[in-house]
């Protein structure tokens, strides 16, 4: 049967997408749980449809525009948030709320018939095509390099980012360079699970992988892990049951963790 | 010759005044502790000191060869974090040009060993840290600010929520680590101005006194917090020390 499957170029690609989405999520995802940025991971996904709006209005590539848009939202987020002392939380709206109604006037602009948006909110990872993929594999070695290589800088910074400043290191880079992967993971997300979905696959490994451990090192792992089940395992029930792709991985991701949590409380 | 010398140093976020020309030089293994009410920009001076905040008016001066150790309060911390007491600990000898693929060292290891030894969280090493008490976790981040060895110490209230146990437990520790480092204590604690303590200054926005804390009288405290306080002065000699009072 699983054979059968993988003679189509699709599946092969869908489930090579998987595996590097769910390394990202696993690293990325950690990374926003534990610093707190969900909402704001929220607020780029969703800013980054103007982006997409924007594509379709000049006829460049979509995810180019979702690309500058996301990068611009998370740096601008941050950037604001540090000079006004202010709580993001409303910021984080307003950049969700503008980004989408941007999106939404770029597409009503476009002249023709508007462009199907549904793959950008839900995603279809059984479109994902070979220049993805490979784009795909170079975000992947970019976003684990940074990780791997500065692991320790980013456990001291994530923990307690003044005591890190205090000893002369230089994390507003750090903070500059992680809202930068954010940006690049989220645009990566999009192409195949959606905005709407992006935080549930970020955000639901992690917390899994949190009842299980106390190492961020090993959450990262463990979150890989998840990941790669719930997208093998939601391709594979979405394809039996002929549902949309998205929807079924964070259905069953949702599902692992309330067993997890309800297993936990037993 | 001071370690630190702070002159007409005001701080404002936006039109808030946090704090407005302060005047302070703190000496070699002083014990200073500066208290205040709640708002009196006591962690605002910490972070002026610590160069996380530039002040608006005056100047900070600290020599380049004065380290400076923070242990901040505990509270402020998301002790959910998956990171162990020894990691925790460890921070403190990162080193502050990046490093790729950076590993800590036996060295810094070994040190890293003798100081939680010394504040006694030894047995917790490989324990995530919201699984200690509070006078525990104080105690995390008081042994990494001293990982950095640093010349002088600054704590940002200590003992605040802390148990009458453990709040001794901490100042006894502070008072040996007094023997060779410079300390200074922001605490909003009246009852810190303990026979731990050297030198005092009170700050409501404005430093109101600084000199040895016996000569505190109730006045001043009344200026500093604007209500009456009860004064607890712990009985212990005096020992002289060059006051320097700022007077309005």
């Amino acid at each position: 049967m699983i054979d059968g499957l993988f003679k189509y170029t699709f599946i092969q690609n869908a489930f090579i997408a998987s595996v590097l989405v769910s390394i990202i999520c696993g690293i990325i995802g950690t990374i926003i749980v534990e610093k707190k940025l969900v909402m704001m991971s929220g607020g780029i996904a969703h800013t980054s449809f103007g982006g997409i709006g924007l594509g379709y209005f000049l006829g460049i590539e979509p995810i180019i525009g979702a690309l500058i848009f996301s990068i611009g939202a998370s740096l601008g987020i941050a950037h604001i948030n540090r000079s006004t002392k202010t709580n993001s939380d409303a910021l984080v709206g307003m950049f969700w709320a503008i980004g989408m109604a941007m999106g939404i006037l770029f597409i009503g602009l476009t002249p023709g018939y508007p462009p199907d948006m549904t793959s950008y909110l839900f995603g279809d990872i059984l479109t994902v095509s070979k220049l993805s993929i490979r784009i795909m594999i170079l975000v992947t070695i970019i976003i684990t390099s940074v990780v791997v290589v500065f692991f320790n800088y980013w456990k001291a910074y994530l923990f307690d980012d003044e005591f890190s400043k205090t000893l002369g290191i230089r994390t507003l880079f750090l903070e500059n360079l992680i809202f930068i992967l954010i940006a690049l993971a989220i645009v990566m997300l999009i192409k195949v699970v959606g905005i709407i979905l992006v935080i549930a696959l970020l955000t639901i490994p992690p917390a899994i992988a949190k009842f299980l451990t106390y190492n961020l090192k090993t959450i990262m792992i463990i979150s890989i892990a998840f990941g790669m089940l719930f997208c093998i395992l939601g391709l594979y029930v979405s394809y039996q049951f002929n549902i949309p792709s998205g929807a079924t991985i964070i259905i069953i991701a949702g599902l692992t963790f309330f067993l997890f949590s309800s297993f936990r409380k037993l | 010759m001071s370690l630190v010398e702070l002159k007409d140093v005001s701080v404002r976020y936006n039109s808030v005044v946090a704090l407005e020309s302060i005047n302070l030089s703190v000496k070699e293994n002083e014990f200073l502790g500066i208290i205040g009410p709640n708002g009196g920009g006591k962690t605002t001076l910490l972070k002026v000191l610590l160069g996380l905040i530039t002040p608006c008016e005056g100047t900070v001066k600290i020599n380049d060869d004065i380290t400076l150790g923070y242990a901040p309060q505990f509270t402020r911390f998301d002790t959910d974090f998956p990171i162990t007491v020894e990691d925790v600990i460890l921070t403190g000898r990162l080193p502050s040009k990046f490093k790729i693929f950076h590993r800590y060292s036996k060295e810094d290891l070994s040190l890293a060993l003798d100081i939680m030894e010394r504040v006694d969280v030894l047995k917790f090493r490989h324990r995530q840290i919201g699984r200690l008490s509070g006078g525990q976790k104080q105690k995390v981040l008081i042994a990494r600010a001293l990982l950095t060895d640093p010349k002088i110490l600054l704590l940002d209230e200590p003992t605040s929520s802390l148990d009458s146990s453990a709040k001794d437990e901490i100042y006894n520790l502070l008072k040996d680590i007094n023997k060779n480092k410079t300390i200074i204590m922001v605490s909003h604690d009246i009852g810190v101005i303990s026979s731990y303590i050297n030198t005092v200054a009170c700050l409501n926005k404005k430093l109101h006194y600084h000199g040895s804390h016996t000569k505190l009288n109730k006045d001043k405290l009344k200026t500093a917090y604007g209500c009456p306080v009860e004064l607890i002065v712990h009985t212990e000699t005096p020992r002289t020390f060059v006051s320097k009072n700022e007077e309005e």
